[in-house]
């Protein structure tokens, strides 16, 4: 495990609006071109979603989902068909487990929140990928990883991440993450459903990147995140670290006082003998 | 086998001797290796020296140089381990050469005696009592039962170890990986477990001879052994 310092309270957050969001990929494809990221040719999947998951190369992309929500007009319910686009890249959480997991500080956590994979460092080993709970960052075909930096080199100068700011239909809210935290708690109060506010210590309480829903959108949160923020696998060997940091040197010096003392009682007994 | 003489009484065969000094060698290295992947924020500064030299010819991180390396060659450590390990046990089958675990063939009872009696003699300076001294064998039971305890340790680094290298060509999970990892380290923490006990054990007055005959010519006293291993000399019909 590695130490970072978490810029807990401070830095900016995104509020993602579902209801608001058309499933227009313009956030998709200005996140690939402010970085430089290439086209890729890609044949039909089944899924309006493309490419079908993240990957090196796609840092954000839209996810479609489908659902059956009831309405009601008048007095009159029904149910429909709803079709619910979630546009989904890293959720930089406020402690990021990848960040604590990559053995040789590849992943840094930018004054702003930013968590960012310095390709320099990188080394390929996908502790990243392992440590977390929505699986985002992606090998790339020089064995490195990969995924949504925040736009750090933007929102460090003054200006909102790309995929904010060309977002025709203001999907997200962009600012301080505490605004954008109280203002993700009453949406919450409204009763929309919100995810990431409040999660799991393991991503230290809160993601960055929280998404809101009304109920007519909320089942597209439900497909597509998990409802645990929590790795178990990798929570028990960061526990199981920390227990050996500490357990191990204090189990060592026990046995060397022990041994020192039985050292001690035979020599003792040799000058008797 | 011809090394009992009237004065010594052989205890680590040459074969055996190469055996455990090549463990030694592997394990110690694998651990170190593996180390600074598990607990990089304690042994940074060690894998910065580690990197170093590379780094500066490369022009690369040397922190990020270093652990490569390290990750690399616990990998590439890792297969001549098992390899070594599988011929060995292969050996040790094939000629009934399995001594270790000759104490667990001791009625329960007496096994549990022996345990809390050199737990007492190895912690306290307690002397054995007669009756356990007269049945210890070249191993005692502690050791068959460390040995357990290593052995579990050693399939699970080994099992972990193998899948994780090849989880591409196994179709692993990303989930399969964790878990692996996971078994991985513990895999490592009970081999921890193990070293301590045993650095403690040889590292300790009682079994100075047995120490020296490992890294010496492989004999003991034979008076020592008496008082150590009586039925081990018994058996080898030395008395």
């Amino acid at each position: 495990m590695v130490s970072v310092n978490f810029p807990k309270d401070k830095g900016y957050a995104v509020l993602v609006d579902l209801d608001k969001c058309i499933g227009c990929r313009a956030c998709q494809v200005a996140c690939k071109d402010w970085n430089g990221r290439p086209a890729e040719v890609l044949s039909f999947a089944g899924s309006l979603t493309s490419p079908p998951d993240l990957t090196a190369n796609d840092w954000k992309v839209v996810f479609y989902y489908e659902g059956e929500v009831r309405k009601r007009v008048g007095r009159y319910s029904f149910s429909q068909v709803e079709v619910a686009p979630l546009p989904y890249n890293c959720l930089h959480c406020v402690e990021a487990p990848c960040a604590r997991a990559c053995p040789v500080g590849a992943i840094e956590v930018a004054e702003s929140g930013a968590v960012v994979i310095v390709k320099d460092k990188c080394i390929g080993c996908g502790y990243c990928l392992n440590a977390c709970p929505f699986d985002v960052p992606r090998r790339g075909s020089d064995g490195k990883y990969y995924k949504c930096t925040f736009c750090v080199d933007r929102i460090e100068n003054g200006m909102a991440p790309a995929c904010v700011e060309v977002c025709p239909t203001g999907v997200f809210k962009f600012g301080p993450v505490g605004e954008v935290a109280a203002q993700a708690k009453a949406e919450a109060e409204k009763g929309r459903k919100v995810y990431g506010l409040n999660a799991d210590p393991y991503v230290g309480g809160q993601t960055r990147w929280m998404f809101v829903a009304s109920e007519r959108r909320a089942f597209a949160i439900d497909k597509k995140l998990p409802s645990k923020q929590t790795v178990d696998a990798m929570s028990v060997r960061e526990s199981l670290a920390k227990v050996a940091t500490i357990g191990a040197p204090i189990l060592a010096a026990g046995l060397l006082v022990l041994g020192l003392a039985s050292w001690r009682k035979a020599r003792q007994e040799e000058k008797k003998e | 086998m011809s090394s009992v003489n009237s004065k010594e009484i052989e205890v680590a065969s040459v074969g055996y001797k190469i055996a455990h000094h090549l463990n030694i060698v592997l394990f110690t290295l694998l651990a170190i290796t593996g180390s600074l992947l598990l607990f990089p924020d304690l042994l940074s500064w060690f894998v910065y020296a580690f990197g170093y030299p590379l780094a500066s010819l490369l022009g690369t991180p040397p922190v990020s140089t270093g652990a490569e390396l390290a990750r690399t060659s616990h990998r590439f450590l890792g297969i001549i381990w098992g390899v070594f390990l599988l011929v060995y046990a292969i050996y040790l089958i094939a000629f009934r050469r399995v001594e270790v675990l000759r104490p667990l063939g001791k009625p329960l009872r007496r096994q549990v005696a022996e345990a809390a009696a050199l737990v007492k003699h190895y912690t306290l300076g307690t002397p054995l009592p007669k009756d356990v001294a007269e049945q210890l064998d070249r191993h005692n039971v502690l050791v068959a039962y460390m040995t357990m305890l290593l052995f579990i340790g050693v399939a699970m680094l080994s099992g972990s170890g193998v899948a994780i290298v090849y989880k591409d060509y196994l179709g692993l999970t990303t989930n399969d990986v964790r878990f692996l990892l996971l078994v991985h380290d513990l895999g490592f923490y009970l081999s921890l477990l193990f070293v301590f006990a045993h650095l403690y054990a040889t590292l300790h007055p009682s079994n100075r001879p047995l120490l020296l005959a490992m890294f010496g010519y492989g004999k003991v006293s034979l008076e020592w052994a008496r008082s150590h291993m009586a039925r081990y000399v018994y058996r080898r019909g030395a008395t």
